[in-house]
Order: C-alpha cells, then sequence, then structure tokens
C-alpha cells in the first residue's frame, strides 16, 4: 500500500517533471551542444560543424574575457557588499521608527522600479562630463570635473555606484522582512540584562540575521555576477577593458560577432562556475548551521 | 522627378484640370504600379532623416508605401541577421553597412536582382564603391566583372574631416593636406574652452576601427597586404601602422577632450555644433547637423575636406557605405515592391531630390548638380573628391570578428591600456589566428619592437 503511494507521489510530479526539464533543462542542453560546434551560413542553410573542446580552450586565450572575469569579481564583491551593508542600515532605521516609515519605504524601493534603460539615461546625464550634475557640484564649489565614464581610472566605480543604486532596494526589502520577523522577547531580554544598544546588535540581532544576510548576499551576488545593462548603457565596456564584464563579453562574441558556438561556450562556462559557487556557498552555510 | 513607368500621367499632365483628376482618382491609381507596402530595416544614422524623407517623397510620388524599422547599428544588424535566417524575413529590404554585407553576400541570403527584373541594372551615374554591389557566389569575390547584381547603394558614408572653416578664414589656412598640418592647426586652435581635435576612439561595433583606417592608410601602412586582391596577410603592425596609431593615440590625448578613449559618433557632433571642437571626422552625412540653427551653433562655419596623409601616400578615407538588398525569403509581390523601391530611389532626379533633403546621394547626377555648387552644401564638394579615393577596409564575412579586435586594441591604445606596440603586435597576432581558423592564407609581419 505504502508502495503504491509513493508510486503515486512520484507519478503525480512528472508533469512538473517534464515541464520544468522543457522549460529550464532543454536550453542548457542545447547550448551544450552548441559549444561544441561552430555555425557558418552557406547559401542560405545553416552549417554546423563538429569542433570538440576547441571552442573551451579558446577561452583561455580570450582578453576580454579575462578582463570581464576580473571586474565582475570586482563588481560582485563591492556592489553586493555594499547593497547588503546600506540595505541592512536603512532596514534597521526603518524597523526602528515603525509604521511612520513608510513614506521613506517607498521612496527606497523607488530604482528597483525604474526600468534598466531609464536609468543608464538618469545616469549617462548624471555623470555628463560637460553638464552633469557631479562636475557642477564640483564646479561650484571650486573643483574640477572629471569624466567618470570616460576615464580608465573611475569608470568601473561609476557603474558599481548606478549597480549599487538600483539594486540596493532589493536587499533592503528581504533585510527588511527579516528584522521585522525577529523575536521581539529576546531583544527585550538583552536590554532587562543591561545590553547597550551596540551590544544588542552585535551579540542578538546580528547573530540572528545572518541567515537572511547570507541568503540575500548569495541572491545579490548571483544578480551581480549576470550585470549588463549599466555596461552596455553607460559605457559599452571601455574605456579599454576597464568596465568589461562576462555577460557584456558573451554578447559581444555570441551576438555581434555571432559566433554562437563560442558564445555557448562561454556561457556554459559561466552557468557551470556561478552554479558550483552556489552549491559550495549553501554547502558552507549548511555547514555551519545557519540556514533556516 | 517623379519616374513613371506607364505613360498615364504624362498624358493626363497635358490636359488642364490633371491636379483636380489626381485627387479624384488618388495617387495610386496613377503611379506606375501599385506595389506591397515595402518595409525597411534600417539603423539610426545621422543620414537617417534624409532617407526618411526621401521615403516619404516615394509614398506621395507613387502612392506605395514605405515603412521603416529604425534601429540602433547592432540592432539593425542583429534583426538582418535573424530576417534572413528564418523561415520567411519581416523585413523586404535590408539597409546593410558596408563593413557587413560580406556576411550577406557569403552566406547567400539575398536575392539577386536580376532575378526579379531581368532589365535591373544599376543607373549608370551611380557611383559603385569598389564593384561591392556585386557578388560571385562560386569565386566568392566582389566585382562587377564577374558578379552577380546583389545590391543598390543608397548611401555613400565616406569620412570626411570637419573642421571650423571660419576659424581657418581668419588665420588664412587652407584645408590641412597632412596629419603634421593637421596636428599643429588643432594645437593652434586649441584653447580653454576649444579641443583642438577629437576623433572616435570608443568601443562599438566598428568604431575607431573605421576612424584609424584613413590614418594607417595615409602613412602608407594597412590593416591586410592586399584585402581588395584578396590577401590576407596582417601588416597593421608595420613600422607605418606605428607611426599612423602614435599620431592617433597623441592627437587623441594631447589636444582632444579627457573621455577621447569613450566618445562615440554623437559626442563629436555634439562638440563640433557647440563649438567646443575645431577639428575631427565624421561621415559625410553629419553636414545636415552642422547648419541646423535649431541644431548648432556654428551654422555656415564648418568645412569638410578629404583626410591628410602624409607625401606619397593617396588620402583614404574609410568607405562604410550602406547597400540594399532584398531577402531571398520573402513573397515575390514583396521583391518587386522593394526593387520598384530601389529603382526609383536610384534615379538622377531622386539622388538630387535626396540631397535637398538632407539624404547623402551615392549618383554623380546630385554631386555634380547645381545644388552641389551652392555654399551651403559645400559638403558635396569634399564629397566629390573623397568618394573616388576612398576604400573598404576588407570583403570577408569574418569582418565582425576582425572588427571586434581592432575595436578593442586600438581603444585600449588610446586609453593607455597598453602601448602602442603591444597593441598593434597583440591585433596582428588575433587577427591571424582569426583568418587561419577561418581557413585563409594568411600570416603576419614580425612583431615590432
Amino acid at each position: 500500500m505504502a508502495h503504491h503511494n509513493s508510486l503515486g507521489k512520484v507519478l503525480s510530479l512528472t508533469p512538473a517533471v517534464l515541464i520544468f526539464a522543457f522549460l529550464a533543462l532543454l536550453p542548457v542542453i542545447n547550448l551544450f551542444i552548441v559549444s561544441f560546434h561552430e555555425i557558418s551560413w552557406l547559401g542560405g542553410t545553416k552549417q554546423m560543424d563538429w569542433v570538440g573542446v576547441d571552442n573551451y580552450v579558446a577561452i583561455g586565450d580570450d582578453p576580454l574575457f579575462k578582463a570581464g572575469v576580473f571586474n565582475t569579481i570586482i563588481v560582485v564583491l563591492v556592489a553586493t557588499t555594499a547593497q547588503v551593508v546600506i540595505g541592512l542600515g536603512l532596514a534597521l532605521a526603518c524597523s526602528s521608527v515603525g509604521d511612520k516609515s513608510r513614506p521613506f519605504r517607498a521612496l527606497i524601493i523607488l530604482p528597483l522600479l525604474i526600468p534598466g534603460i531609464v536609468i543608464g539615461a538618469i545616469w549617462r546625464l548624471m555623470y555628463n562630463s560637460e553638464f552633469g550634475i557631479f562636475n557642477l557640484v564640483l564646479e561650484t564649489i571650486g573643483l574640477s570635473g572629471h569624466d567618470w565614464l570616460g576615464s580608465s581610472s573611475t569608470a568601473l566605480a561609476a557603474v558599481i555606484v548606478v549597480d549599487v543604486w538600483h539594486w540596493m532596494p532589493f536587499a533592503f526589502l528581504l533585510l527588511l522582512a527579516a528584522v521585522e520577523s525577529l523575536p521581539r522577547d529576546v531583544s527585550e531580554a538583552a536590554k532587562i540584562d543591561g545590553a547597550t544598544a551596540w551590544q544588542e546588535f552585535r551579540k542578538v540581532t546580528l547573530p540572528l540575521l545572518y541567515p537572511a544576510i547570507f541568503m540575500t548576499f548569495l541572491f545579490r551576488a548571483v544578480m551581480a555576477s549576470k550585470i549588463f545593462d549599466e555596461v552596455f548603457l553607460l559605457t559599452g565596456g571601455g574605456p579599454g577593458t576597464s568596465t568589461e564584464v562576462v555577460s557584456f563579453t558573451i554578447f559581444q562574441r555570441y551576438f555581434l560577432q555571432d559566433n554562437a558556438g563560442y558564445g555557448s561556450a562561454l556561457s556554459v562556462s559561466i552557468i557551470f562556475v556561478v552554479s558550483v559557487i552556489i552549491v559550495i556557498a549553501l554547502n558552507a552555510n549548511k555547514s555551519k548551521g545557519l540556514s533556516q | 522627378m517623379i519616374q513613371f513607368k506607364q505613360g498615364t500621367l504624362g498624358s493626363l499632365s497635358k490636359i488642364g484640370g490633371a491636379a483636380m483628376l489626381v485627387s479624384l482618382l488618388g495617387a495610386t491609381a496613377l503611379t506606375a504600379e501599385t506595389q506591397v507596402p515595402v518595409n525597411v530595416v534600417i539603423n539610426q544614422s545621422p543620414w537617417l532623416e534624409g532617407f526618411a524623407a526621401v521615403a516619404d517623397l516615394y509614398k506621395e510620388e507613387t502612392g506605395n508605401e514605405v515603412t521603416l524599422d529604425v534601429n540602433p547599428y547592432a540592432g539593425s544588424l542583429e534583426k538582418q541577421r535573424n530576417a534572413v535566417r528564418s523561415s520567411e524575413s519581416e523585413y523586404d529590404l535590408l539597409i546593410i553597412n558596408g563593413i557587413f554585407y560580406p556576411e550577406m553576400y557569403h552566406g547567400g541570403f539575398l536575392e539577386p536582382l536580376k532575378n526579379i527584373d531581368p532589365e535591373f541594372d544599376l543607373d549608370a551615374q551611380l557611383y559603385e564603391y569598389g564593384g561591392t554591389p556585386w557578388f560571385n557566389a562560386e569565386t566568392k569575390s566582389i566585382g562587377k566583372q564577374t558578379g552577380d547584381l546583389l545590391t543598390v547603394p543608397v548611401n555613400p558614408n565616406v569620412t570626411l574631416l570637419f573642421y571650423r572653416a571660419d576659424l581657418y578664414e581668419e588665420n588664412g589656412w587652407s584645408a590641412p593636406s597632412s596629419f603634421e598640418e593637421l596636428a599643429a592647426n588643432a594645437r593652434a586652435l586649441k584653447t580653454d574652452k576649444m579641443y583642438g581635435i577629437a576623433q572616435r576612439a570608443g568601443r562599438a561595433t566598428v568604431s575607431i576601427t573605421w576612424d584609424f583606417f584613413p590614418y594607417i592608410q595615409g602613412f602608407g601602412g594597412s590593416y591586410f597586404r592586399d584585402s581588395d586582391g584578396g590577401d590576407y596577410f596582417v601588416t597593421i603592425n608595420s613600422e607605418e601602422g606605428r607611426e599612423a596609431l602614435q599620431t592617433y593615440v597623441d592627437l587623441a590625448t594631447e589636444l582632444g577632450p579627457e573621455n577621447s578613449a569613450n566618445l562615440t559618433q554623437g559626442d563629436l557632433i555634439q562638440l563640433l555644433v557647440t563649438g567646443k571642437l575645431a577639428h575631427t571626422v565624421l561621415p559625410a552625412a553629419a553636414w545636415a547637423q552642422m547648419d541646423d540653427p535649431n541644431k548648432s551653433a556654428v551654422v555656415g562655419k564648418i568645412g569638410y575636406a578629404t583626410l591628410p596623409s602624409e607625401a606619397g601616400n593617396p588620402s583614404t578615407p574609410a568607405l562604410g557605405h550602406w547597400l540594399g538588398g532584398i531577402p531571398k525569403n520573402i513573397p515575390d509581390a514583396n521583391k518587386e515592391a522593394a526593387l520598384a523601391f530601389l529603382d526609383w530611389f536610384q534615379q538622377p532626379e531622386t539622388q538630387v531630390h535626396y540631397a535637398e533633403l538632407g539624404g547623402a546621394p551615392v549618383s554623380a547626377a546630385a554631386y555634380e548638380s547645381d545644388f552641389a555648387e551652392r555654399p551651403e552644401n559645400r559638403y558635396m564638394q569634399a564629397m566629390r573628391v573623397a568618394s573616388p579615393l576612398a576604400k573598404g577596409m576588407w570583403t570577408i564575412p569574418e569582418g565582425a570578428e576582425l572588427a571586434a579586435v581592432m575595436e578593442l586594441g586600438l581603444n585600449r591604445a588610446v586609453a593607455g591600456e597598453i602601448s602602442v606596440v603591444d597593441a598593434l603586435n597583440s591585433m596582428a597576432a588575433d587577427l591571424e589566428k582569426i583568418l587561419a581558423d577561418a581557413g585563409y592564407e594568411t600570416g603576419r609581419l614580425p612583431d615590432l619592437k
């Protein structure tokens, strides 16, 4: 009887599994297959030539990809950390104020609702070396302006600032939900025991928030590793390779250069690396007993 | 003037009250043939307004509809690729860039125009742009002698030197003929409020690669030994190449804006029309924005000239012209409609109208017309000189990959990320690899030291 029950459960899952396989796995499998081919067109007909692992071998010699990996790591670490820290600070502040903070919450999440193309326009104007607001402010106080997006030394930082501005509200929302769901009695007990506000934060609030902070960081890190629109709209990967990121490299190789095989190999590699990092992070988190 | 294949209107025009009759019968009844609407995919360029206006004129004259799907450069290319590779193209006419047309030719995506109308041919006054409208599918070569006519030129897109003619006049100078002269003039005109010279150096689909081409050619070098003759031995890392790139970098860093390595065509136009730039290099079609009082603070002050070169080398503007091609995978009626539009477009009268409407004509009929002699159309006089000198960068379908290598290497050199020598050597190695992998007989010069 039990055997029949479990078989029934398995069978009942079959449609969902098939839909998942069709929608999620099939495209990835197709990408994987294409990554071992070179695709060209002759007489209006597609030619797929098997090239083995050549496309994967070529990744090691790709200067754009190398620069893209380096910059993407910087974006992931800096932007995600900034978003989580600022998001947590604002979440704690809003939670402590209570319902009166609602208008501020709406303002804080506003950037999340703005389309990427509009964000590109907003920040391109603000960064403009001739009439951007940053340079106008600098000039007002007697300092000389700077070309934020056109200079190799500041272009990546400028892109990171936009990413933090755009996605910090996401971290804020997740962390606000976590802060609001913290058990009040633990905090009250700490206060009764004479803990200062800082001690309460460090010894009580922060440990209780660790799982939420970890998951927020992980979510945002995965999303930041896919950064594309800010780079596409603001810098096009330049000057030089100073803002090249892996998604933009894939866009150029796959779409602009029409190199579907190599572009697929790059895509598969990125999917693999990000998946491995997620699995390692989740396991590390689990082993520390932090997951909830 | 209107091109009517049937003589109907010619007769009617002799009859009093024809205008009333026109309005009664409707324009379409009087045009050559009523065609299905032509859907055109085109990019957003400085010459778009002129092309859009001439498309409107076509509708006005013939009653036939032409709709434009306007996209950014890369977006237009992607839409064209998707269209020709699908079972049926949504576009009847592809406006293909002179950098990427080999991809369409070699892929076998375009209908030979004589298959649609055996009588069709290019108008005798139309520029042929190095024989690029013709392609021999068997020998994979460009040229009128053996190739099938696949496209009709729609825009010349030859680079010209744009300079402040008013300041030149004040100083008693004539347009620079050498890069040394250009640099000296740019240095002399540089002030706190004006950059001496700015050129595109930002990375894009094809940007700095195109703008640097006249430099390397002007110094006597080349990207490849003889691309027109099919010899793709890589020569970008020659001594001439080094001299040319060093000049390009020096001009950008010493006399240009701080963001030289990030400049786009739009930035250059903005700097020029706001009076902040003394020299730049732009496609001829950008002239239309120079004398528009609503957009420009330098109306009547911009002069045009073919690009400089060093003694003994010809001025060699980069040819980045646009060609109109008809996909194979559309119904016959759509092919005929697209060809009817191209046929009307290439006629001498239309080409003069195209110039009058702010477009960039492709026919000697326009450049040798009285219209070209007017002071406000002085760019056309420069075009008359530059057009026969213009040269294409390559004629093979690997252009997108070649351009990507050069966009990166040249941009990194201007941005100061790598030295001129490292940029040239690394580009040469990467170009050789692309060509070798694609099966070309290639090689490259020894690395520069």
